[in-house]
């Protein structure tokens, strides 16, 4: 896995020495779709259900669906015959580089939108919201925050949902016993043997966590969403057409309810529905026309 | 090695108190599991040395089963699987009700696995005392459990007080295997410090010394008990 890693970074390295030029131009993309009417396309492969490879090892997901759904609109736009999907698979340490260093020309995951990132990269509109939510077992009909009072709450240690925890605690003055697991796996087993009765995280994490579980049936993601990390597809700088492109394409699609069906589609089966904050960002986005 | 050294991150709140806490759950866990491993280890250890044919072999049992298991594997067959395979409402009481099931558990698997090897420093006690002192102590009339109780093994728990402060300072250093069962003692406050400032390396460092000046001052302890009852005094009162 890290040889993978350091092997796909030298070539990352490699592309940007020859590439930067490219990157720097402006709407480079567009110039590439249109001289090649080819497209490189980031793709996670483990991050369900938002992008990863099915069965066939063939990238797919919530991202990948909402990408190829702005590739049509890009292919309209631009009136070109066919557009060859190039997929190249990206993890959280690369990303952002090859994205910005333009080997990547569209990375379709689950990316939190920073200022940071904001610097390096371009970002489409929010394609999703993670937020910490509790992981209980349907039995145990928590539901809400204040449900947890006297109850036991696995959180993991070192994680950003640990202080959040704390000051749930404190703000809802709540009676809750901590227990401190190591990592999500360590959470999940809390949870299922009852030793837990909710386990507090990122709920990106949970649907990955759900799949693996013996009795998923079982399991339920409850609870306001705490906190807001937004995550968009990215795009590298010095595209504005390009950008212009996806955002309209991802506009159009928050609008005529689409996107929402592409969210249920692949969040439904979660028992996910779109949440209060990612609606407010898709509102926010719904520019006229 | 670019490494930007900040000592200072450890006096800041709120991460002096959580190496605090830490030493705190570090100090309990070993005084707990210490108790238990002494308990346990001196009955098995007697029971091992009996006069009788049964009871040795229950007590080896013990001690063949749990000082051949690594302590790390004990530790998780207590709170994993044994909550599982006992009756569910016991499960559910050790998992849940229990106050602080890790702390306990913590205590108790250690505390077990120690109690083996504490038992066996009983019975090489008992025995190089008993070789030449149980056919003295029966001569005099003393039936076997009295030259039992009264002669070896006073003698003998005496005469075993060097390796048991090493076996006390194994059980010390083993409280950090707590951590994986969710106990924040001083290990695991240090890699939570690490995840929150990336300055592991002074926390480790500062636990370290720390688990250090635990096992000092376990040596010391022992040394002064050693002194007041022990063989060293038994020792200086010979001619």
């Amino acid at each position: 896995m890290k040889r993978h890693v350091i092997r796909l970074l030298g070539a990352a390295c490699a592309v940007a020495a020859v590439s930067t030029a490219a990157a720097q131009e402006i709407d480079g993309v567009i110039k590439k779709l249109q001289a090649t009417n080819t497209i490189t396309v980031g793709y996670r492969e483990t991050l369900l259900p938002t992008s990863y490879l099915d069965d066939d090892k063939k990238p797919t997901g919530y991202a990948i669906e909402m990408c190829l759904r702005i590739l049509d609109e890009v292919k309209a736009e631009l009136k070109l015959p066919q557009i060859q999907v190039n997929y190249v698979p990206v993890n959280i340490q690369n990303r952002q580089a090859l994205v910005a260093n333009g080997t990547v020309n569209l990375e379709c995951g689950g990316t939190v939108i920073t200022f940071a990132r904001n610097k390096q990269v371009d970002f489409s509109p929010v394609s999703y919201v993670a937020a910490s939510q509790l992981l209980v077992l349907k039995a145990s009909r928590i539901s809400k925050l204040e449900d947890l009072n006297g109850k036991i709450v696995a959180v993991a240690t070192g994680g950003s949902s640990e202080p959040e925890l704390k000051h749930i605690i404190e703000t809802y003055k709540l009676k809750v016993r901590v227990l401190n697991v190591d990592d999500h796996a360590a959470g999940l087993i809390a949870v299922e043997s009852r030793r837990a009765d909710a386990y507090f995280n990122d709920n990106a994490a949970f649907f990955s966590l759900i799949k693996q579980s013996k009795n998923s049936s079982n399991l339920a993601v409850v609870g306001p969403e705490f906190g807001y990390s937004p995550q968009g597809f990215m795009v590298p700088k010095n595209n504005p057409t390009f950008l212009w492109l996806v955002n309209h394409a991802m506009g159009k699609m928050i609008k005529s309810g689409e996107a929402e069906k592409i969210f249920d589609k692949w969040f439904g089966p979660f028992g996910v529905k779109v949440s209060p904050k990612l609606r407010a960002a898709w509102e926010t986005f719904s520019y006229p026309e | 090695m670019n490494y930007n050294w900040d000592w200072g991150t450890l006096l800041r709140e709120p991460y002096l108190g959580w190496l605090w806490s830490g030493l705190g759950w570090t100090v309990l866990v070993s005084l707990g599991s210490w108790a238990i491993a002494l308990a346990v280890g001196i009955t098995a250890g007697v029971a091992r040395s009996m006069p009788s044919r049964f009871i040795p072999q229950v007590a080896g049992v013990y001690i063949q089963v749990f000082r051949n298991i690594p302590p790390l594997v004990q530790l998780f067959l207590w709170y994993f699987v044994f909550p599982e395979v006992a009756p569910e409402s016991v499960g559910l009481w050790i998992k849940r009700d229990l106050p602080n099931p890790e702390y306990i558990t913590a205590n108790v698997g250690i505390g077990l696995f120690s109690g083996a090897r504490v038992a066996e420093q009983v019975r090489a006690g008992v025995a190089a005392v008993g070789i030449h002192l149980m056919p003295a102590a029966l001569a005099t009339g003393l039936r076997p459990l009295q030259a039992f109780r009264l002669i070896l093994l006073p003698l003998g728990l005496r005469a075993i007080f060097g390796p048991l402060t090493s076996e006390f300072l194994i059980t010390v250093k083993l409280s950090s295997i707590s951590l994986t069962i969710g106990m924040l003692e001083l290990t695991a406050q240090s890699r939570h410090i690490e995840n929150y400032t990336f300055h592991g390396l002074e926390a480790f460092a500062v636990a370290t010394a720390v688990y250090l000046l635990i096992g000092l001052a376990v040596t010391a302890l022992m040394r002064a008990i050693d002194r007041h009852f022990g063989a060293a005094r038994f020792k200086r009162a010979q001619p």
